[in-house]
């Protein structure tokens, strides 16, 4: 069988990772082909090389296998530190290399399955035959049985950009860009726009500047405890109630859960988890949105935490002074030659050397992205409900009108499932997309290769 | 009955009327001190104030609507 994986990113690697595996434990013939033009493993999210960003969950739940859950602490203990806490927060480096050396191993154990790395990006995607044409952007063609489109997340968001600011060689649009983060002297002055975990990466990255922060709210992130209690037992299905589940019965679960754990928001939201997309998938459409506008930033915030040290430097710097937090949009700006001046919606200015746009990412599907675009035309891919990535079966294969045999997984369900981002959801779906992809495959669809 | 109005950050900053009994009722805002008695709103409220731990986490999220009546 002949399967194309296109993005070699975290996504990518773990649905590489568990085709690879599987394969091998069937005895089943495999020929797998990445596309990635970067490093492997790595995508946007692990693609930084400062070591002090660290991943935003402990060591321990960020194994790639799911029955082994120390597989990442015994792989760090061996190649990175042999002290390494399970409770740790480990570089975001440290886990891209953990991936990639991963699959590697795997693949050197695997008896059946071959390999072919293409340095190239997907430009455009049809059926053919039973299988699939991937045309690369070298109009190099992969035929295949099955594609994984791993395309993580698209362009940095960026509409809130006065056009003053966009002209400017003092504002970065993209801080993950590899080089888009420019040396800055001490006691330089950086405006960073966006007060996320993004934000907290590239105000250590400018550590040794004045930092200012703007935001809409103004919010800084939260962190994780220093030494957090295991979380308690999921509560059972039992409480979910019968009738129709509404925004509202989703928020009374959730503050039922704090108030239950006399105030320990932290273990409530974490044990929500196990529920999560149970919950998420018997809400209506309606209510999904509802509380896609009023409540995602708010759950954002309580569940995507920050390293318990990380929090500690920045509440040092803000007490000192040496990061401001402010909440206020920015609605224009004037590049003086010198500096920038930010122009903020409370009247107020802020005058830096450098503005970074730390305000996230758009859906690919929003990216212009010439194969998702060309799906999307086709109708061989449709987008969610909520428009937030595509629509996909239960097993993460496209709702689509030409049956392509294509797959998808991580942030592009998120529509679906809500909780999609984070490795333990993605690493789970990776390996149901590659039993299901096998299980095709052995049904003779196709004949194996 | 006694009259204490009691507004709080960690309350969402709305007014309570204290009851001779230690009930809490929640007002509108502007609305003036009404006779107390025990709802599952005053209920709520009036655990929030015994239950710092459930205070200092609504106010350490933002999450206000923790001790709000029907939150």
């Amino acid at each position: 069988m002949r399967v194309v994986v296109v993005g070699g990113g975290a996504s990518g690697t773990l649905a590489a990772l568990h085709l690879i595996r599987q394969a091998s434990g069937i005895g089943a013939p495999l020929a797998l082909h990445i596309v990635e033009p970067d490093q492997i493993g790595r995508g946007v999210a692990y693609s930084t090389g400062n070591l002090r960003h660290r991943l935003n969950v402990p060591a321990a739940g960020m194994s790639a296998l799911p029955e082994e859950p120390a597989h990442f602490v015994h792989w760090l203990r061996a190649n990175y530190d042999p002290a390494f806490a399970r409770g740790g927060f480990a570089p975001r480096a440290v886990f891209g290399a953990y991936l990639a050396d991963t699959v590697s191993r795997q693949l050197q154990a695997a008896a059946r399955v071959t390999w072919a790395r293409h340095r190239s990006r997907a430009v455009d995607l049809r059926r053919h035959d039973q299988g699939v044409a991937i045309t690369l952007a070298g109009h190099q063609v992969l035929e295949a049985d099955a594609v994984v489109l791993a395309l993580g997340n698209g362009a940095a968001t960026s509409s809130w950009v006065p056009p003053a600011l966009r002209r400017s060689s003092r504002f970065v649009a993209d801080p993950w860009r590899p080089g888009g983060l420019p040396q800055l002297s001490g006691g330089s002055t950086v405006l960073l726009v966006g007060t996320g975990l993004t934000m907290v990466d590239i105000a250590i990255s400018y550590g040794h500047c004045q930092v200012h922060t703007v935001s809409r709210h103004g919010l800084l992130p939260l962190a994780h405890a220093a030494d957090p209690p295991p979380p308690p037992p999921p509560p059972a299905p039992a409480p979910l109630p019968a009738a129709p589940i509404t925004a509202a019965s989703v928020r009374r679960l959730v503050f039922g859960r704090i108030r239950e754990l006399d105030g320990d928001w932290r273990t409530a939201v974490d044990g929500m988890r196990p529920i999560t997309q149970q919950l998420w998938s018997r809400l209506d459409g309606t209510a999904r949105r509802e509380l896609l506008v009023h409540a995602q930033g708010r759950w954002e915030r309580v569940r995507h935490r920050m390293a318990p040290e990380l929090g500690a430097w920045l509440s040092a710097r803000h007490e000192q002074g040496l990061l401001t937090v402010r909440a206020a949009s920015v609605v224009g700006a004037r590049d003086t030659g010198a500096s920038l001046i930010a122009e903020l919606s409370d009247a107020t200015s802020v005058q830096a050397d450098l503005i970074v746009n730390c305000t996230g990412r758009c859906s690919v599907l929003d990216s212009g992205d010439p194969l998702v675009s060309g799906l999307l035309v086709r109708g061989s891919a449709r987008r969610d409900s909520l428009g937030l990535g595509f629509a996909t079966h239960p097993d993460g294969r496209l709702v689509s009108a030409d049956e392509l045999p294509a797959w998808t997984l991580g942030q592009l369900r998120r529509g679906e499932l809500w909780e999609s981002t984070a490795i333990p959801e993605i690493r789970d779906q990776a390996a149901e997309l590659a039993g299901s992809i096998l299980a095709r495959a052995r049904a003779g669809t196709r004949e194996v290769a | 009955m006694r009259a204490d109005i009691v507004e709080t950050p960690e309350l969402g900053n709305r007014s309570y009327v204290i009851s001779d009994a230690g009930t809490l009722r929640w007002e509108a805002p502007g609305a003036g001190p009404a006779a107390a008695h025990e709802t599952s709103e005053s209920r709520r409220a009036r655990l929030a104030l015994v239950r710092p731990s459930l205070a200092a986490a609504a106010r350490r999220i933002g999450w206000n609507a923790l001790l709000r009546p029907g939150g």
